[in-house]
């Protein structure tokens, strides 16, 4: 495994458009956390009797969650990136003659976003920290359970990105389906079966990107927009098969195909 | 040992066959030339080898085992094109290469030296021209020091002075014990450096062996005398020759290699009162010789 995430290490490591890609989306995480904190600082300052971003702890564990996400299609990006290289070089192929095996490869890759996964929820673990205890003056580890939640999202973003990009090995193709799918597909094809075909309304729920959203509900006003939602532990186990089917996925195409 | 056995080797494309039921062994210490003509399946047939490609059927050995990732650890190889991380330096590459083959790391100036690239081994892969890029391939095949190399079109992109560097390199390498498949569609390139050489058509094996069996320069003898037909008469009497051909007012004997022996035909038909009128010996060319293996 060591050996995998070094290779991984080695092919980033001076790779300059990476680094400057992940560092801006780190910053942006800090930043887009930023702006919703001035946003209810705003609204409390103007006495508007409603909390949106609630910044105390244990709550703010959610708010933190619940913004960043918001952010999670530029590691995304990054996961199919890295991946579409490999076929746009054609070092795709000469890792393998190299003496990797497909299955090596693979693992490599879900390292690799594994890795992004860490950081990302190590990142909004800090961001929740911060703010929190600057609006409280205190720490507590009250509603962690969300930072939790935010790394299964995570993989749940990035191994979807994965198995899209070992799909399509295109780096455009990949990222318009990503980006079209997760923000106007899954919301238009479970719209129309919850309201249109099946009626029950909970069909959306179980879909991959939004199965995990819902795991993070927004602050305010949840109850009304995920109404009839399925419990916690429902949603954590349809996001662990949804991983689990990506990786799945995953190796077996890159197993079976011809490179 | 072989060190490369291929047991009907079958790939189907969607539509097309690139490769029908493929046979054949590389001994060791060869240098072992894939000759066809473009598309003609010879990088179909080494991406199978290298677990790039599915084969649909048949199967093979590598180093007398059928292929994984850890034997092709102990393979250094090109195919198709240079295939590197274009925002790497060379070093950086070849650093990978020897990161997963498990070995080499300790050589990567010295293969680099090699091939001529040791003064641009901090410049990155994008800034190479063709023949750079493939002569950074070769190094990183080198990296380890394998006992077998597989070169897919080697000298492509490369100028005379490269080619020549090349064929030399591939030269030495064999001379230092190691085994080489080479894939080309140069005649010439085989020639100059194969041992051994199998013949690839639209999938197909046309023949395989060693060069001096495969490859017969054969010989013409073009004699003509008064009389023709007679002529032909006492020819046909000695014998000797594959075949025996008219053209124009003379006669063309084929001979396999080194059977043809001018004198002794002018000889034979003195002796048989016959007087030439001409006589003359004629290499056939091995390009005609490959033009005429691959129309058949």
């Amino acid at each position: 495994m060591a050996h995998l995430l070094k290779l991984e290490w080695l092919k980033v490591k001076n790779y300059k458009a990476f680094w400057i890609f992940l560092a801006l989306y780190i910053v942006a995480l800090f930043a887009i956390n930023w702006i919703a904190f001035q946003f209810q600082g705003e609204v409390k300052k103007n006495g508007v009797p409603v909390t949106i971003f609630p910044y105390d702890f244990p709550a703010v564990y959610q708010t933190i969650s619940w913004v960043s996400s918001w952010l999670l299609y530029f590691p995304g990006m990054l996961m199919i990136l890295v991946i579409t290289n490999e076929y746009n070089y054609k070092t795709h192929r000469q890792n393998i003659i190299d003496g990797l095996t497909r299955q090596q490869f693979v693992a490599a890759k879900i390292l690799f976003g594994l890795a992004i996964a860490v950081l990302t929820t190590i990142s909004c673990f800090l961001i929740a920290l911060y703010f929190g205890s600057t609006y409280s003056g205190s720490v507590s580890f009250n509603g962690i359970k969300y930072i939790g939640f935010s790394f299964i999202q995570t993989l749940n973003y990035l191994f979807l990105a994965m198995i899209l990009a070992f799909l399509m090995r295109r780096s455009g193709l990949s990222l318009a389906i990503f980006f079209l799918y997760g923000l106007v597909f899954e919301q238009l094809i479970g719209g129309l079966i919850d309201f249109k075909v099946l009626t029950d309304g909970t069909t959306r729920f179980y879909f991959p990107l939004e199965a995990s959203d819902v795991l993070i509900p927004v602050t305010f006003g949840s109850s009304v927009v995920y109404k009839n939602a399925p419990s916690q532990t429902v949603l954590i186990i349809t996001c662990l098969i949804y991983i689990a089917l990506f990786v799945f996925l995953s190796f077996r195409k890159f197993q079976t195909d011809d490179l | 040992m072989h060190i490369l056995e291929l047991n009907n080797v079958t790939k189907h494309y969607k539509t097309i066959t690139a490769l029908n039921n493929v046979s054949f062994n590389v001994p060791e210490g060869s240098v072992y030339g894939i000759l066809g003509p473009n598309g003609s399946g010879k990088t179909t047939l080494l991406g199978i080898i290298l677990d790039i490609l599915k084969a649909s059927s048949g199967d093979f050995k590598l180093l007398g085992k059928p292929a994984d990732a850890e034997i092709r650890k102990q393979v250094g190889t090109l195919l198709e094109t240079p295939n590197f991380y274009h925002y790497l330096s060379a070093e950086k590459n070849l650093r990978i290469a020897a990161h997963i083959k498990g070995k080499g790391l300790n050589e990567i100036d010295n293969v680099l030296e090699k091939v001529n690239l040791l003064q641009r081994k901090q410049s990155k892969f994008s800034s190479y021209s063709l023949g750079m890029k493939q002569r950074l391939a070769i190094a990183s095949c080198l990296l380890g020091d394998p006992q077998v190399l597989i070169f897919d079109e080697p000298t492509n992109g490369l100028d005379p002075v490269g080619i020549a560097e090349i064929r030399e390199l591939i030269k030495r390498l064999s001379t230092e014990g190691k085994t080489i498949i080479m894939a080309s569609h140069l005649l010439d390139e085989v020639e100059k450096v194969c041992t051994h050489v199998a013949i690839i058509k639209n999938g197909n094996l046309l023949t395989a062996g060693s060069v001096d069996e495969v490859l017969v320069a054969d010989e013409i003898i073009e004699v003509s005398s008064q009389n023709l037909t007679e002529l032909e008469n006492v020819l046909n009497k000695m014998g000797g020759f594959t075949s025996i051909k008219k053209q124009n007012n003379t006669l063309q004997l084929f001979y396999s290699n080194g059977d043809a022996d001018a004198a002794a035909i002018n000889q034979y038909c003195f002796q048989n009162n016959i007087a030439l009128n001409h006589l003359q010996t004629k290499k056939k060319s091995l390009e005609t010789k490959f033009l005429e293996l691959t129309n058949k």
